[in-house]
């Protein structure tokens, strides 16, 4: 299954901390020697500020209480740094720490500035050092100090650059804080930000906007509305489509998943699978494998075959795992769904091979669809089958379809006849 | 006087026709031999002129005329100018120049014709050039006093103002013919002799002399200084008129033999490489092969002498050289002209070029296949010269010429040449063991006698052809300009295609946004772009990628000119006739043999491919213009054209055998399909011949199950999987696949009944009253609409125009959008068609032309408007004939710029 574990194509995108609970997925799933993950861990916590974090799973993977000096020199360091950023941001905070200070600050930022700079003597260098204390209490793994502290940074900062640097911090500690209704708001934002950036090198716009759609995957599997939105923003042609394309192909199980589960917007299912025959040549797992199956080369048997793939891989992916269930359920209502298109007469027998479920409950299963009327067909339960609806038109109807609506627009017509020779 | 009225009439009659300068010819010709009886009706060439000329300076000492006196006169100022010019002393030219000039103006009264005697000319000529060339030289400019420099200021403001004889000097100058001055030079200072002026002698007889010394002495006698001497005066004469270039090349060849020193000789090597180049002046023949060996060997000598002595630097700039006498110093630093890279592209040049004249069906020719080792070894050495020397700007111009040798070829081919060179290099050193001795002598005779080329032991051809063309290609990128980046990605592009690696290559493609820039580069680029195309086309066809092979080839056959796209011989246009020129033009663009793509192999991918898009459709609707054909109904032109025919041969040329297969398959019989396509003789040129085969058959057992379905489905109430499978010999899944993806597009109307795996049909039988319901109901919508549309031409004023606008343009539109739904409904990547048919809006939109946002920031939507716009203007068939010899080139070499010129001007108006 490590094959098809995308951890490793994932993470280059992400910031280190994003990483971490990653690993900590794996961890818990054993599909790595957990010695590999645990020095993973250290690796990832070296460069980051989490100095005893890294010191207690060194202690607890190499089994000692020593903790080797460059560690404790780092720690030391960090202390160091923190304080002296502190001290450079007290004014700031101290400012920012009473309620009615705040409210005194209006939405023009430069009158914010000469205002603070005219009461309080608070320059762009204390600004600045404001920044830089989130971001080194972000290091350090305080991400809802750093949340709050970006915030009002933003409100602050004059230049459009830092604030956006600002906004990604931001995002990364709402994402860490699980905070994902701040974080949806967040991704807005900064989607918002990048697309009004004009003249940006492409290769960075294109770097951005990759970065956004690893950040955002935190998100969407975890926002109420995520599977949604994550259709809408991937399948943004010029935009994201082309950076997926172009630079991670793999976020195709993504969507693919979430058109999937989300099987009441078919109608993107034509754009994505052609998006999926594309980057065949580049990447393919079982979930691209089984729309390809189903949609493209409709074989039943394949896709039944890959679905059962697909539910290890969905179990073992960090942001898959908990829609897991839901995915198969839809698959398998598109399986039945598709097969049923094209045939008028099933054998309930096979079906429910198809659907590897029990042949009574198939049959359960296929009459609820029936009294629903998501389905239109009968069972014939003498030779056990399921006969379809003729989906064809009759001449007859054909031509009511055509001429339904003529009256309504003649109707219309004459009005704005009259209306016109009026006015 | 009377003699000027009459020679003045008399020319006036002669050349009444002729231009100016021929009258003028004429004029001269006439009072120059006025005194004699030699008429000037005879001949009529300049040869003839001059010899009367010297003629009278030997019947002058029998008579001697007033007019031969001041002629005499004359040519001793103009002497005293020669003298003072070599001791470039320009306050005294000047006085002389003034002189000179009123010794003209009497002259001229005496002689009577409105032309300046010769002498006069050339001393102005050597006036001219010499200012020009003090002029130039910054480094003497400074050495000169500043009267002297003052004086040369005023020198060369009077001489610009001085243009009374331009034109006269100008013939003088243009005249070619070296043997001239020579015939007069030798009875000038004979008569010289006789008049004891001694100056004159030790001028003219100088040169013969010294040559003659430094011939006949001893080589270890001779000095460095000599050498340096004898080389700047040889240089002196170059590009002069009347220097004989072999002897030139012989001289210094023996120079080199004798130069002093390493840099020295270095030095002398250089201007014998491009003397030897010097000796084909025309642009159009190429090098002989003999002198471009040994050009080629001495450059490898260069090179040798140039490791050794890491103290020598090269500069490319002549002015930049310090000419110094002296020896210098072992270790120090020397400086010596020699452009190696301009050696290196002038020698690929020459290769080139003979390669395209040779016969390549001889046996010349692959001999001088041969010899490209040697400049594969030459190059690379240089290259590491290069590298070594850290010259960035040199380097990928030689790196892109290696390239450029490498990238088409095959692995086969690649093997093949590295086991040549290894043999080379074998030959080469067991040549050296047995004549040790004899090297030094067959050197010295180098140039005439057969030169000995050796490829060096040192060079060795990377095993991996691919890894040598990626290393050379990153140095390209490093380093180079544009238009090298460019071709050296169309070359690595090729590459890719040749090893099959089609998905790298497109992408490599699609990023580097070649298409849309192509039209704007030289045609050499356009051809090797389209060369490309073409090989990609190719790539996708072995791949089994039919739409993209389709998408690329048929861009190339639709303008009908595919040899002149690909540079791959001439083709013969009933509509357009070229000028000479143009001709000539396209005949240096052509392509060496070896390098061709082989056409008729070419036109069978393209039909092939185009029959397997467009059959299914021609079945599924046999009676009414294709609707969702691919882009142009090809095959369906072909089919018509040759359905008209009386009766039908047996296939003969690649047309022919698709046209019949195609037939077949139309039917549904892919079997007879499948023999006549494989009866096609090319197939022996595909690599893979066979897999390319398998995979053939494979497409067309499947779109001969489309076809069949399309064209028989309504004719069956079901039809069983069993009997589909054994018809078409097709596994039960690829028949059920197929078929389910016709139902599912409402393609073909039935489904599968599972229990007995047949396709039932639900064929409607509509009966003469319900089919006429369907008609009539058809027209009431018509009606309906036509209402509506009149409705809004009134509320918008003018019926002519929105009817104009309303009734056609929507109609339009909606074609494309269909265009690029149908494009989008057969599910291919058809990314390739939407990068490179950039003028169809509907397909543009929806590829990925535009990698992360690239496109749009760099051109802009409105981009390909405008560029649309320039290439249809340049197709514009009325321009005048002068201009259009170039542009109309310039769009036809690029196929993608012919085809959006077409297409894009019906919106300009629009925009």
């Amino acid at each position: 299954m490590a094959q098809h574990d995308l951890t490793l194509r994932i993470a280059p995108y992400l910031d280190r901390h994003l990483v971490f609970p990653l690993l900590e997925f794996l961890q818990g799933k054993a599909l790595y020697p957990e010695r590999e993950i645990m020095e993973g861990k250290i690796e990832l916590l070296q460069r980051t500020n989490m100095v005893d974090f890294a010191m207690d799973i060194y202690k607890n993977l190499n089994d000692t209480d020593e903790v080797p000096p460059e560690m404790m020199a780092r720690r030391a360091e960090v202390v160091r740094d923190l304080r002296r950023l502190e001290k450079e941001a007290r004014p700031i905070i101290h400012f920012l720490s009473d309620p009615n200070n705040v409210r005194t600050l209006r939405l023009d930022k430069a009158l914010n500035l000469r205002f603070l700079q005219e009461q309080y003597q608070i320059g762009p260098e204390q600004i600045e050092a404001l920044f830089r204390f989130a971001q080194c209490q972000f290091q350090c793994g305080n991400y809802g100090m750093s949340a709050e502290l970006l915030q009002s940074y933003r409100q602050l900062c004059a230049s459009p650059e830092r604030g956006f640097s600002a906004l990604w911090g931001r995002f990364a500690s709402n994402i860490l804080l699980q905070n994902f209704e701040a974080a949806n708001d967040d991704l807005a934002k900064l989607r918002e930000a990048m697309d009004g950036q004009s003249f940006v090198a492409p290769a960075l716009a294109l770097q951005q906007r990759t970065w956004l759609m690893h950040w955002a995957l935190f998100v969407f599997w975890n926002h109420k509305n995520g599977v949604n939105a994550i259709i809408d923003v991937f399948l943004q042609e010029d935009r994201y489509l082309n950076a997926m394309q172009t630079n991670a192909p793999h976020l195709l199980r993504y969507l693919c998943a979430a058109v999937v589960i989300n099987y009441r917007r078919k109608s993107v299912l034509k754009d994505l699978v052609k998006v999926i025959l594309q980057e065949a040549y580049q990447y393919s797992d079982p979930v691209t494998q089984f729309l390809e199956a189903l949609y493209v080369k409709y074989d039943f048997n394949e896709a039944q075959e890959r679905l059962g793939e697909c539910s290890e891989i969905l179990d073992n992916d960090y942001f898959l795992s908990a829609a897991r269930d839901e995915f198969l359920e839809n698959a398998r209502l598109a399986i039945f769904e598709t097969y049923c298109r094209i045939h008028q007469c099933i054998d309930i027998k096979t079906m429910s091979q198809k659907l590897s479920m029990d042949e009574d409950d198939a049959e359960k299963w296929i009459v609820n669809l029936i009294r629903n009327e998501k389905l239109d067909a009968r069972v014939d339960s003498r030779s056990r089958t399921v006969v379809m609806g003729v989906t064809s038109q009759s001449i007859m109807e054909q031509i009511i379809d055509r001429t339904r609506d003529l009256s309504i627009k003649t109707f219309r017509l004459a009005n704005e006849i009259v209306g016109g020779t009026r006015a | 006087m009377s003699n000027v009225i009459q020679s003045r009439f008399w020319a006036g009659g002669s050349s009444d026709d002729a231009s100016d300068s021929d009258s003028e010819e004429y004029e001269s010709k006439g009072s120059g031999s006025s005194s004699e009886e030699e008429g000037a009706g005879a001949g009529g060439n300049r040869m003839f002129f001059l010899d009367s000329d010297t003629d009278s300076d030997e019947v002058r000492r029998v008579v001697r005329s007033a007019k031969d006196k001041r002629i005499e006169e004359l040519k001793v100022v103009c002497d005293e100018m020669r003298n003072k010019m070599k001791i470039n002393d320009w306050t005294s030219i000047q006085t002389v120049f003034d002189k000179l000039n009123r010794q003209l103006e009497r002259t001229l009264k005496v002689t009577a014709k409105p032309t300046p005697p010769l002498a006069y000319i050339r001393v102005m000529v050597e006036l001219e050039d010499f200012l020009e060339e003090m002029w130039g030289n910054k480094e003497a400019k400074k050495k000169m006093s500043p009267t002297n420099q003052r004086a040369l200021n005023t020198m060369r403001q009077r001489l610009a103002k001085h243009v009374v004889y331009e034109k006269e000097m100008a013939a003088f100058r243009a005249d070619p013919v070296s043997t001239d001055e020579e015939e007069e030079e030798e009875p000038e200072s004979s008569s010289f002799d006789e008049d004891d002026d001694l100056e004159a002698i030790e001028e003219a007889s100088r040169a013969p002399k010294k040559k003659d010394k430094i011939l006949s002495m001893e080589p270890k006698d001779i000095t460095h200084e000599m050498v340096a001497e004898k080389l700047s005066e040889i240089l002196q004469s170059r590009g002069k008129r009347g220097t004989d270039r072999q002897e030139q090349v012989e001289m210094l060849t023996y120079l080199a033999t004798v130069a002093k020193g390493p840099a020295q000789v270095v030095q002398v090597l250089s201007h014998l490489v491009s003397s030897l180049f010097d000796l084909n002046p025309s642009m159009a023949s190429h090098m002989k092969v003999s002198q471009w060996k040994s050009c080629t060997s001495y450059m490898l000598q260069m090179l040798e002498i140039l490791s050794d002595n890491p103290n020598i630097k090269l500069e490319e700039d002549a002015e930049q050289v310090p000419e110094s006498a002296e020896e210098p110093e072992e270790g120090a630093e020397v400086k010596v002209w020699c452009s190696l890279v301009a050696f290196i592209e002038r020698l690929d040049d020459e290769l080139f070029k003979s390669l395209q004249v040779i016969d390549p069906h001889t046996h010349e020719y692959l001999e001088r296949l041969k010899d490209e080792p040697f400049f594969l070894a030459l190059a690379q050495r240089v290259s590491e010269y290069l590298t070594s020397k850290e010259d960035f700007k040199g380097l990928p111009r030689v790196a892109l010429r290696l390239v450029e040798h490498y990238y088409y070829k095959v692995d086969s081919v690649y093997n093949a040449m590295r086991k040549l060179t290894l043999e080379q290099q074998q030959a080469a050193e067991e040549a050296a063991e047995e004549g040790g001795e004899e090297g030094g002598e067959e050197e010295e005779g180098a140039a005439d006698t057969k030169p000995i080329l050796k490829v060096p032991a040192n060079f060795t051809m990377d095993e991996d052809a691919h890894n040598a063309l990626q290393v050379l290609v990153a140095s390209v990128f490093k380093h180079g300009d544009e238009r090298a980046k460019a071709r050296a990605m169309l070359c690595s592009i090729f590459h890719k295609c040749i090893h099959e690696d089609f998905y790298t290559a497109r992408d490599w493609m699609l990023m580097s946004h070649l298409q849309d820039n192509v039209q704007l580069m030289d045609i050499s680029t356009q051809i090797l772009y389209n060369r490309t195309i073409a090989q990609m086309g190719l790539c996708a066809f072995r791949a089994g990628l039919i739409p993209e092979a389709h998408a690329c080839v048929g861009e190339l056959y639709s303008s009908g000119r595919v040899k002149e796209l690909l540079a791959q011989g001439m083709t013969m246009s009933r509509y357009q006739e070229k000028t000479p020129e143009q001709e000539k033009l396209e005949r240096r663009r052509q392509m060496p043999f070896h390098m061709h793509i082989n056409l008729e192999l070419l036109e069978s991918v393209h039909l092939i491919s185009a029959m397997l898009l467009e059959a299914p459709n021609l079945a599924a609707n046999p009676l009414d213009a294709p609707r969702r054909t691919s882009s142009k109904p090809f095959i369906s032109w072909l089919l018509n054209n040759y359905q008209s025919h009386t009766y039908l041969g047996p296939p003969e040329n690649v047309k022919d055998h698709v046209v019949a297969a195609t037939r077949a398959l139309l039917t549904g019989d892919w079997r007879n399909s499948y023999k006549y396509i494989c009866a096609l003789p090319c197939w022996s040129l595909m690599p893979k011949q066979a897999e390319v085969l398998e995979m053939l058959k494979g497409k067309l057992q499947e779109e001969g199950l489309r076809t069949y379905l399309f064209a028989y489905a309504s004719q069956y109430s079901s039809l069983s999987l069993d009997q589909l499978c054994t018809m078409f010999e097709l596994n039960p899944q690829k028949v059920g696949s197929i078929s389910s993806r016709m139902i599912i597009n409402d393609e073909i109307h039935g489904a599968w009944d599972q229990p007995t795996s047949t396709i039932v049909m639900h064929n409607i039988e509509a009966t003469k009253l319900q089919s006429a319901a369907v008609q009539f109901s058809d027209k009431v919508s018509m009606l309906l609409e036509m209402n509506e549309r009149a409705l809004r031409a009134i509320r918008t004023g003018n019926i002519h125009e929105a009817d104009d606008d309303g009734g056609h343009a929507p109609r339009r539109r909606g074609g494309w959008d269909d265009h690029g739904r149908a494009d989008r409904h057969r599910g291919n990547k058809a990314r390739m068609g939407s990068g490179r048919g950039g003028g169809l809006p509907g397909v543009r939109g929806w590829g990925r032309g535009g990698y992360g946002g690239q496109r749009g920031s760099r051109f802009g939507e409105g981009g390909g408007y405008d560029r649309g716009f320039q290439a249809g203007f340049r197709q514009q068939p009325q321009q005048p004939p002068s201009q259009q010899s170039q542009q109309q080139q310039q769009p036809s070499m690029s196929s993608l710029g012919s085809l959006r010129g077409r297409q894009q001007p019906r919106r300009v108006p629009a925009v």
